[in-house]
This record gives C-alpha cells, structure tokens and sequence, in this order.
C-alpha cells in the first residue's frame, strides 16, 4: 500500500518536473537567441571581380519565382536597338520578352518579342495558325510561303508578311509581319512580331526591318543611350 | 405477403442493372460513319495518351459546358463534333458550342436572346473587333487581378485558341511514337508534308485518308481507312489501345452519372420506406428497406469500379485533385453508411448512404473542367507516403462529413420533437423571426451596394447572417411542415442510436485525420526536409484533428451530451468544407476573390446552412419534448397535484 | 500532501481548459492560414506559431487585438496534460491508448519547438558547371563588404538584416571593422526594378549616384505572400557610404541584381584600396563543396507540366578527402556529414530556367522526433478507438 503509494507520488513529481522543465525551456528560447551583429570573417576566395554588366532584354523578369525566374546565363543575352518613336508596352504580359506599340498616321502597330524552347509545334504550323488568324488558307509546305530575307546577327532569315486577304470576314489580326529566328545552340526560337491594320505595316516596315537588323546576340554592353535596349519592367511586381 | 420481402428486392436490383447497362448497349449506327472506332483511336493530350472520344468530351464540356453540340438546332454527339472539326468541315463554324456566361461578355455580341448562352464560331468572328479591342485592355494584366468580367473574356478567347488548335491538328497530338526515340506529335506539321515526302509517317498518312475521307463524305472509305489505322496500332502498340478502348467503355458507362441516378432512386425507396412504416403491417416497409439497400449496395459497386478504373486509366492514386476527392469522399461514406445499416439494420445507414453519395457525385461533377486525369506534378508524383497520406486525410474528411450529416438528421429529429410538443408555437415565432431577419439582410445588402460600400469583412458577415437566416427558415420550415403529418414517431430510441453513430464517427474521423495528417509530414520531411511547414493545406487538416479533439473532450469533460456533439458535428462539417475547399480559394487573387466568386459564394451558402442548423439544434432542451428529462417532467407533471 | 496536490493541480488539469486551448489553437491557426495571403509563410510561422503572443488582424479596420502565439498555447497544452494525468492518473488497460496518445502529443510539441529552435535551412544554387562551396539562407539579408586583396581568403564584413532596417531613413552605421560608415537612405523589404524609360512615381530623382543605381532604380513593392509558394522578397537598399566625412558614393544595393546584372557586386575605392559591397542572402560557408555536372528536367509530353527533375552532382571535401559524385532527385536526397559537424541532407527543391538547380540544404538534429511521437499517438488513437470499437460492435450486434 505504502509502496504504491511512493510509486504513484515519484512519478507525479516526475512529471511536476517535467512540465516545470518544458516551460522553462519554452521561455530561454523565446527570449533568447537573436544574432543581430556586425560579423567579421574569412572567407575562401570568391570569383575575380569585373565591371558589372546588365543583361539586357532580357526575358522574364517576372520577379524572383523560384521556378520561374530565368537563368542568369549570359550566353542568351540579346540586345537590339529600340526606334525613337516605339513605346514600351507597359501591360505587356509575362511572356512577352518586350513589346512596344507605335502610333502613326495610318494607325497604331503593336511589336512583341517572344522567346520559345524549341518545341512551339514546327514552323509550318505556326505559319497555319498565323495564316489562320489573318483569314488565309493554310499552306502544305514551307515553300509556298512567300517571304523575304532579312540579315539578322549574321545570320539569314526569313521575314513573312501575312495579309488578310479581300474576300475574308471578320478576322482576329488584319497583318501581321513575323521573323523567326531559331538558335539552335540555346535550344530556343525568337519570334519578332508586329501586328496593326494592313496601312499600319506598311508605314511601319522600314522601322521594323531596322529593328530586326539590330539585334544582336551575345552582347555585353548596352548600346548607348538614347537609344536604351529593353529591359522588362515588372519585375517582383 | 411475405413473399413481397424477396421480390421487390429483386425487381429493385434489376431495374438498376438495367439503368447501369442501357448506355452501353451496342446502338445501331446512326450515321454511315463509324465514329465509334474513330473515338479509340488513342492520341495524347495534356501529357496523357487517351481516346480521341475523351478529348472530343473533354473539349466540349471546357468550351460549351456539356458533352454535346448543337448543329442547325440538333443535338450531336461529341464524337461527331470533333470529326467535324478535325476534318475541317466548314459548317464547324456555324456550331453554336462557344458558351458565354457574363452577360456583359454577350453583350459584345450586338444584340442577342437573353435565353441564348452558346454562340458559333462564325458569331464570334462577326464581332472580332469588339471582342479583341476588349482583349487589348486585358493584355498584361496579371491573371490573379482580373475582375470577373475579364476573366470569362479570356475565358472565351482561351476557349476560340482551343477550337482553333483542334481544327489546325495543333492538339490534341496525334501522330503516336510508332518506332523507338519517337515520341508523340501534333499531326498538322506532317499532315501537309504527306505528299512528295520522301518517307512520311505511316500514322500521318493514315490520319490525312481518314480526314480526307470524311471530308470528301465517303464513308465506306472513311471506315475503312479507320479499321486499318486500328489494326496497325492494335498490333504495334497493344497495350495502349487496350487502355484507349477501356476508357472509351468507361466514358460510355459514365459510372459515376448513373450513381447518381441509382442514390436518387435507393433514396426514394427509403422516403417511401419510411411513410409504409406507419402502415400497421410492417412487411412493405421491410421490402422497401431492402429494396433500397441492394440498391445502394449495386450502386456501391458500380461507384468502386468506377473509380478502380480511374486508377487503371491514370496509373496513380484514387485521390489526385479536388474532383477525385471528392468522388472518393462519396464512395467512402456510402461504405460506412453501408457498415451502419449492417450494425443497426434500421434503414438509417442506407439512407444516409445514398444522400451523401448523390450530393458528392453532384459536386464532382460541377468539380469536373475538361480532363479529370490530369498528371500530376513532379512534386506531387507518385509515392507511397503521399498516397497513404491523401487516402488517409480523405477518409478523414469522409468520416468528418458522415458525422456532420447524421448531425444533421439529429437536429432535425429534434426540431421535430419540439414541433410535436406544446412549444410549437415557440418554434413558428423563431421562424417569423428568421424570416424578418432574412429580409432585413437582404434589404442592407441592397443599401450596401447601392453606397457601394466595398468592405469586404462587413458583406461577408451580412450575407452570411443572411444565408444562416434564411437556411433556418427553410431547415425549422421544413420539418415544421413535417409535423403536420399525422406520422409521429417516437424517436427518442432513434437519436439514441444517431448519437452514437456520431460520436464513433468522430473517434474514426480523428484517427484517421490525425494519421493522415503525420502521412503528409512524413511525405514533405522525405520530399525536402521539412516535416511541418503550417502551410494552408497542413493547416487545413490540422484544424479537423483539433475539432474532432475538441469534440471529444468537451463530451468527456461533461461540458456538452449527445446534442452537444451534434451540434459541434455540424460545425466540423464548416471546418472540413474549409480544409478540403477553403484553402484552395486561399490562392485565388485579391480582386477576382471580391465577390462574385461562385466557390466564395457557394462556400458561405454551405456555411451559412450549416450555422442555420446548429443554431436550431441550440433551441433550449428542456423544450424538447423527445427528450428523456423531459418526458420524465411530463409524466411527474401528470402525476402531480395541481397546485394553482 | 497527495491530495492538496491534486487539488492545486486541479484547474490547470481541467478538460474545460483543453477545450478552451483547442479553440484558441483553432482560431491561431485559421488566422495564420488567412494571413498567408498578405504575409509570407516564414513570417507568419514566426509572427503565429512560434511567438508567446501577437496582435492578431481581426479583418475590419485593421483594428488589431492581442492574442496567444503557438509557443503558449503549446506550452500550456503540455501542463495541461502532465497535470490532467497527475490528477486522474490510473494505468489501466481502458486508458493505455489514451496515455500513448498523450505522451505521444507532448512529443510532437516539443518536437515542433526543437525545430523551431535548432532546425536551419538554407538553399544551394548552382548553374551547370559551376562549383559552391557555400548556402544560402533565403529568408534574410546582409550586406556584405569584401576585401578581396589577401592571396588566399576574402576578408568579409557583414551587416545583418535587422541592422539595416533599423537604420532606415539616414541613420549611420559605424563600426571598427567596416572600412567606412554606411549610412542607410532607404530600406525596401521588397522591391521591384523600373523600367528605365519610366520615371519614378513620385517624380523624385534617382537617389544614386554610383555604381549600378545609376542605371537602375528600384521601388518598394509588397511582400510576397505565403499562398504564393514559390515567391521570395528581394530586398533593397540606398546607401551612402563615407569614410571620416568623406563622401564615397551613393549606391544602390539590391537582391534583384541577381536578374538584370552578371556582377552582383559593386567595387568601391578608400584610399586606393577595393571593397566589393553586395546585398545577398545570408551565406553559410562549407567545409565541402558541389559542383553541378547536369541538371535534367522534364515535363510531359505537350505541357508545361514537370516530370521530373534531378541534379547530378560532385561532391568535394579537402577535409575529410571525400570526392564522390551523387545524383540528387525527388525523394532521393544526398546525406552528408562534415567532418566536426552535424549530418546535413540536400534535397532537389526547386530550379531556375533550365540549367540552375536549387538544392535545400537542411539541417535538423531532431527530426526523428516528430516520427516517433507520430507512431506512438497513432498506435496510441487505433489502440482506444479500436477497443472502443470492437466493444460497440458487439454490443451492437447482441
């Protein structure tokens, strides 16, 4: 009897301490611990330093999203030279890796610059669905495309000036002119894209070609100001 | 008369095997095209290979909200829409699918039938303009920001993309990986190639004579052309063509839309069940009973295949996204309503069962957008402790919910008991009450949004006193009504038993909530080190665990009875509604998340209803004339001498 | 003696008071949930559950009201239960199930407070080819001045988070160690670059006059909030730094350099020495260190879904002579224990682009605890509902 009763009262103060224990562990480590101080240390050497360079037009930018955020590779880096009168979009979505809308007499045109991994559907399909937008039929070969060249970054491709022919209704896009650069090295195709009415493009072509023929790949510097290269505007926004 | 004991039973069973088979009994062909083969033919949409037959339902149910179009005003099936379209038949154009709920989104269709929701290609083309002006505006607006007006506007130009993809062969991806390192592609690149290509795709070839066919209307080639392409794959990739056939059985079969019927049907038998018991020969309501329990057990099968063969056809777990949880919540607790009637074998069980099962399949299938297979996340992947953990949080919620509903019935047997005894008068004052309440909610909703008075605290707590107001009226209103009936039950001995069919149901919704909840632990400590992260879903499904501890407790500790824990039981079905679809609005934008959202919505109608009911289950006891103590006063009452 | 201390005991052990702490514990909960719409989870974990007490948003006004924090009602939960079973103490075979599960929840608290006290995280970020012999920690700051002049080591100085942000608004840092004073302009918890054809909203000037600020600027933007799992702040600063009254510049220092920039950091001359000034996430430097050979990634077929990702990796440690290569993927973490160390685990968590794996770094001495206490509370519940039961079916039955 005796005996239990000492068992019963041990482990009661068993637990006493216990519980005495716990709540003093709860209150150090609630005031404790708060490194905030100036620290000094050795560190291993870290990369030599150079003059830092932006990366410009960059894509992306969407903020700092983990799964998201581009890769701060320097070997995609793009630039190109934006005409005086091309305003930068400023509700551009984040997929867009720029886009400017000019005003002109003949009307407004909108540019975007896209940068697609290499899947995208096949270039033949993506002149169908362009083809489709402007009312025109679809084509069976590359071939039947017509198109002219354009010098980009020292390499040749092709410019495709989608018109909406007479006979169509209501169409989704009026024009559009496309340059499609592929590059192959980064896995990945750029898309130059204006789109307006049909007396729009034709006003702005010149522009546009200028624009196209000024990118460059692999750039280090920004061009000169005034003549600022893109850079996205909504990051962590 | 006995007899009456087998053969309903019986005839029961067979009527539902018959409503189960119909659909897919072998139809004449109604068109001299073979469509039906056409359907298995697999190709692969969002990363899974499945049955041309799904993506032409898929599509439509994303596009137009329902698994059929409408051609020069008649009904045609999915299959035949998609034929259509692939083949690029120009009257696709004038196929009224494109289904437009804001009527400001309609309204940029020029003038148009208030009745009118689903518009043609061809309408939507003769208003581009206004429509893509509109589009502009939305452009580089962050989704999470859209109002709702926008958001149905790219809704719908989403939707003119998805048609647009089908019709140019972009998705779904056809051509299927027939020798090794392929790997499957969209057919429109190859389809135009055929010609002069040196060596083109044998699928591609194939495809372009059966669109080719179908345009050129001839059938016989068109058929013909279909059962070579399915020979060829039959035997260069049989497993997949297995699989694709399966699924199409199984879209034919919709097990789950039958289930639905079946629930309705074993319900029925069940309300009639319990009138016939009035009746003073019980064996009818003995039939009844039994009648309705093969229902619900043949319908409890048909549901078990269905989603076996969800696990088949996706390769993961039941439980992959909130339309399979929810399927999954239905199916277990129709097996523990099944389990009940076994114990108590009064009919009750049954009953709940097939209340339960038809309510869930009723909101997996508003659940369901296109695909309900998707594939899952890298993260999420399959994995046994994340299987174990999600079957084992849904059983949770199952059990939760079981609790929550046998409340229900609880409270409104109670009510019942109040509404049968000297204090109804009482109850019709708490229902004039409540019926001014709602109307002076409504009345100050309306002053709120004449000021425009954008709180959105302030509207929430308005309409949701106002939907609890209005779920009394019409909760107390009905079994009110009910009591008019001359049936009036003793059902003292009944709650009895509900109470405790609640409180084991809470025991087993907490072991297995709680076990759940360690599965996902164990889950993300072995996924990335991290064993609690008081994320909104880990939060969610603590909460159940803590409600149901509290429940527990608070009976143990004497501070609530059998109406304590009803009442509390309600209220866990607000708290499991919030961990199973709460935390998910959690992600939705500031903006959209305002007020018109239908998830917010239907969100604070359920927990309005579900406050209703608690608060009639609060009406003091001592009124309850089913009560025990309450009976016991009646009889001392009778027994004393009048003292006034 | 037995009996008045059971009668003390009393009130803390009533079952009113676990009632009471359960609801409490439900509303910290469903308010942390909500509040993981403004605030980041990290801050919430910190604000709501791991704090004695807080001022809690009640959703109208931005009226605020105080409240207990987890570690209360943590702790009280762990009283109350020790004193419940001094109280009602019985060891019979009815309540086995009940006092497992019991002991078994104390663990779990204790366990998540160990955590809270000694469990870190920290990220590795690697491109493909690259080689680091550092973690990050990517819920805080410093700015870090780097001499980079000694043959064999960088000489470092960093300033903590907290140090900045309580020199907002022109107040000076001065300390020994630092080659200059800096002086904190402007503190952003979060920021987001302008564009640099747009002007700043107020119309005020660019306030640096150094360095990389000069072509960008940046603007305070909102935190990332917690239902955004993959967010993260990318703090700010304007700084001036002087050196004995001396003007050395106006800089602006920003983690969103890490995305416009190739250099992050940003060299300044005293008295013909250079520093390298930088705003990065805490850094923790390892004894080993990884080079990423190949990261893989996936997705589905047609989607934009992810299949699967993996980083193939080396691992280097001069100390210990280890040189091994791992393949790191979901599930499949890689353990390693530094010489004089606890064991540490990299887990694949996360990636940027397509070459740049992010690999969680965690370090949790007990992280076993939350397993144990987890299957003694689960054997614990099946044992008393089980018995339960077995007890109502069969009375059921009868």
């Amino acid at each position: 009897m005796n005996k239990r009763t000492n068992n019963e009262q041990t482990s009661k103060w068993i637990s006493l301490l216990t519980s005495a224990l716990v709540t003093a562990v709860l209150i150090t480590l609630l005031t404790g611990c708060d490194d905030d101080e100036i620290r000094a240390y050795q560190s291993p050497k870290s990369d030599p330093y150079s003059e830092p360079k932006l990366l410009i037009g960059m894509d992306g930018m969407g903020g700092m999203d983990g799964m998201q955020a581009p890769a701060s590779t320097s070997k995609n880096t793009i630039g190109w030279h934006v005409p005086d009168d091309w305003i930068e979009d400023p509700n551009a979505s984040s997929i867009l890796t720029a886009a400017y809308i000019v005003q002109g007499e003949t009307g407004d045109a909108r540019i975007t610059v896209t940068k697609l991994g290499s899947g995208g559907g096949g270039v033949l399909a993506n002149i169908n669905r362009w083809r489709g937008q402007v009312g025109l039929d679809p084509i069976e070969s590359i071939d039947a495309q017509e198109k002219v060249s354009v010098q980009v970054d020292d390499q040749t491709c092709d410019l495709i000036d989608l018109v909406k022919p007479e006979n169509a209704g209501q169409t989704m896009i009026d024009r559009m002119m496309v340059v499609m650069l592929p590059r192959p090295q980064d896995g990945l195709t750029w898309y130059f894209k204006m789109t307006g009415s049909v007396d729009a493009l034709e006003e702005h072509k010149p522009a546009f070609i200028t624009f196209v023929e000024s990118i460059k790949f692999g750039v280090e510097q920004a061009p000169t100001e005034p003549n600022e290269p893109a850079s996205a505007g909504d990051a962590g926004e | 008369m006995k007899k009456v004991t087998l053969w309903l039973p019986l005839v029961a069973v067979l009527l539902s095997v018959f409503v189960l088979v119909r659909p897919i009994m072998p139809k004449q062909t109604v068109g001299a095209y073979n469509l039906d083969a056409l359907g298995k033919l697999p190709v692969s949409a969002g990363g899974r290979t499945k049955p041309l037959d799904s993506v032409a339902r898929n599509s439509l149910m994303i596009i137009s909200d329902r698994q059929t179009a409408t051609a020069n005003n008649q009904r045609i099936s999915a299959m035949r829409w998609m034929a259509d379209v692939i083949s690029q038949r120009p009257e696709t154009e004038s196929y009224e699918v494109f289904r437009i709920d804001h009527p400001d989104v309609r309204s940029l269709l020029g003038e148009v039938p208030d009745k009118q929701k689903r518009f043609s290609f061809n309408q939507l083309l003769m208003h581009s303009q206004a429509i893509n002006e509109q589009l502009a505006l939305v452009r580089g607006i962050d989704p999470k920001d859209f109002t709702i007006y926008q958001k149905h506007l790219m809704e719908l130009a989403d939707h003119v993309q998805m048609f647009q993809d089908i019709r140019h062969r972009l998705t779904p991806y056809m051509l299927p990986p027939l020798s090794p390192g392929e790997n499957w592609r969209p057919l429109a690149p190859e389809m135009v190639v055929v010609e002069g290509h040196p060596d083109p795709s044998v699928a591609a070839q194939y495809w372009k004579k059966i669109l080719d066919a179908y345009q050129q209307q001839n059938p016989q080639e068109f058929n013909q052309q279909v059962a070579e392409y399915t020979t060829l794959l039959n035997s260069d990739m049989p497993a997949v063509m297995r699989k694709a056939k399966f699924e199409v059985f199984f879209n034919n079969l919709q097990p789950f839309y039958q289930g639905t019927v079946l629930y309705v049907l074993a319900f029925l038998l069940g309300a009639i069940a319990l009138l016939a018991s009035n009746i003073k020969n019980g064996t009818l309501a003995i039939a009844l009973r039994r009648a309705m329990v093969s229902v619900i057990v043949v319908t409890f099968i048909i549901h078990t295949f269905g989603l076996a063969a969800r696990v088949y056809m996706q390769g993961y777990a039941p439980v992959t996204n909130l339309y399979s949880s929810a399927v999954f919540i239905g199916w277990f607790c129709v097996a523990m309503g099944l389990f009940m009637e076994w114990l108590f074998k009064n009919g009750l069980g049954s009953c709940l069962s097939a209340v339960i099962g038809f309510v869930t399949l009723i909101i997996a299938h508003n659940l369901a957008d296109g695909d309900t297979m998707q594939m899952m996340q890298a993260v999420l992947d399959s994995n046994f402790w994340l299987t174990t953990h999600v079957i084992a949080v849904t059983i949770g919620y199952s059990a939760m919910f079981m609790a929550g509903v046998i409340s229900i019935v609880f409270v409104a047997l109670a009510v019942h008991g109040q509404c049968v005894s000297e204090y109804r008068g009482r109850v019709l004052a708490t229902l004039v009450g409540a019926s001014l309440f709602t109307l002076v909610a409504i009345a100050l909703a309306i002053v709120l949004t004449l000021f425009a008075i954008p709180q959105f605290a302030i509207r929430s707590v308005l309409l949701l006193t106002g939907y609890t107001s209005l779920f009394y009226v019409i909760f107390v209103g009905a079994v009110y009504l009910l009591s008019l009936l001359p049936w009036r039950p003793d059902t003292s001995e009944v709650q009895k038993i509900l109470g405790k069919m609640i409180y084991g149901t809470i025991a087993f919704a907490l072991l297995f909530s709680f076990v759940g909840t360690v599965l996902g632990g164990i889950w993300a400590d072995q996924s990335w080190g991290r064993f609690w992260g008081w994320d909104p879903k880990e939060n969610g499904a603590v909460l159940i665990v803590l409600m149901n501890a509290l429940i527990l407790h608070a009976r143990w500790g004497g501070m609530i009875r059998m109406r304590g824990v009803a009442v509390l039981a309600v209220f866990g079905n607000i708290v499991t509604a919030w961990s199973w679809f709460g935390t998910n609005m959690l992600g939705v934008g500031l903006h959209s998340y305002g007020f018109m959202d239908k998830a917010v919505i239907w969100m604070l109608i359920f927990v309005g209803s579900q406050l209703a009911i608690m608060t009639a289950g609060m009406l003091p006891i001592d009124k309850w004339k089913s009560h025990p103590t309450q009976k016991r006063r009646q009889k001392a009452a009778a027994e004393a001498p009048q003292t006034t | 003696m037995n009996k008045s201390i059971k009668k003390a005991l009393a009130p803390i052990a009533s079952l009113k008071l676990t009632v009471l702490l359960f609801v409490l514990a439900m509303i910290l909960i469903f308010v942390g949930t909500i509040a993981q719409k403004e605030i980041g989870n990290w801050q919430v974990v910190n604000t709501y559950f791991r704090s004695l007490w807080l001022m809690m948003p009640i959703g109208i006004a931005g009226i605020k009201v105080p409240f207990v924090g987890g570690y209360t009602i943590g702790g009280l939960m762990v009283i109350n239960l020790i004193a419940a079973h001094i109280v009602r103490f019985k060891l019979d075979e009815k309540r086995i199930g009940i006092i497992l599960t019991h002991a078994g929840l104390i663990m779990l608290i204790v366990g998540e407070v160990l955590t809270g006290l000694f469990a870190v995280e920290w990220q590795m970020r690697i491109e493909e080819g690259q080689t680091v012999n550092y973690a990050v920690d990517i819920r805080s700051v410093e700015l870090a001045i780097v001499d980079p002049s000694p043959e064999d080591h960088d000489d470092v100085v960093v300033i903590p988070e907290s140090i900045l942000e309580r020199h907002n608004n022109g107040l000076t840092i001065h300390d020994d160690r630092l080659p200059f004073d800096v002086q904190v302009l402007t503190w952003m918890s979060n920021s987001s670059v302008l564009a640099p054809r747009f002007a700043p909203p107020d119309g005020r000037t660019n306030p640096a006059r150094s360095g990389l600020g000069r072509t960008i600027q940046v603007i305070p933007a909102p935190p990332v909030s917690g239902v955004n799992m993959n967010g993260l702040d990318a703090p700010s600063a304007y700084i001036r730094l002087s050196k004995k009254g001396q003007d050395l510049g106006t800089y602006l220092v920003s983690l969103n350099f890490e995305f416009i920039a190739d250099e992050t950091r940003q060299a300044v001359t005293v008295d013909d020495k250079t520093y390298l000034i930088e705003l990065r996430y805490v850094r923790d430097y390892k004894p080993y260190s990884i080079t990423l050979i190949d990261f893989k990634h996936d997705k589905f077929i047609g989607t934009q879904i992810p299949k699967n990702f993996s980083s193939e990796v080396r691992l280097v440690d001069p100390t210990t002579g280890e040189d091994r290569p791992a393949l790191i993927y979901m599930n499949h973490p890689l353990r390693y224990r530094p010489l004089n160390s606890r064991g540490e685990t990299m887990y694949q968590s996360s990636y940027i682009g397509d070459t740049t794996t992010v690999l969680q770094i965690v370090r949790n001495p007990s992280w076993i605890v939350p397993y144990v206490a987890c299957a003694i509370v689960s054997i614990g519940l099946a044992t008393h509902f089980g018995l339960m039961l077995i007890k109502f079916v069969g009375r059921a039955r009868r």
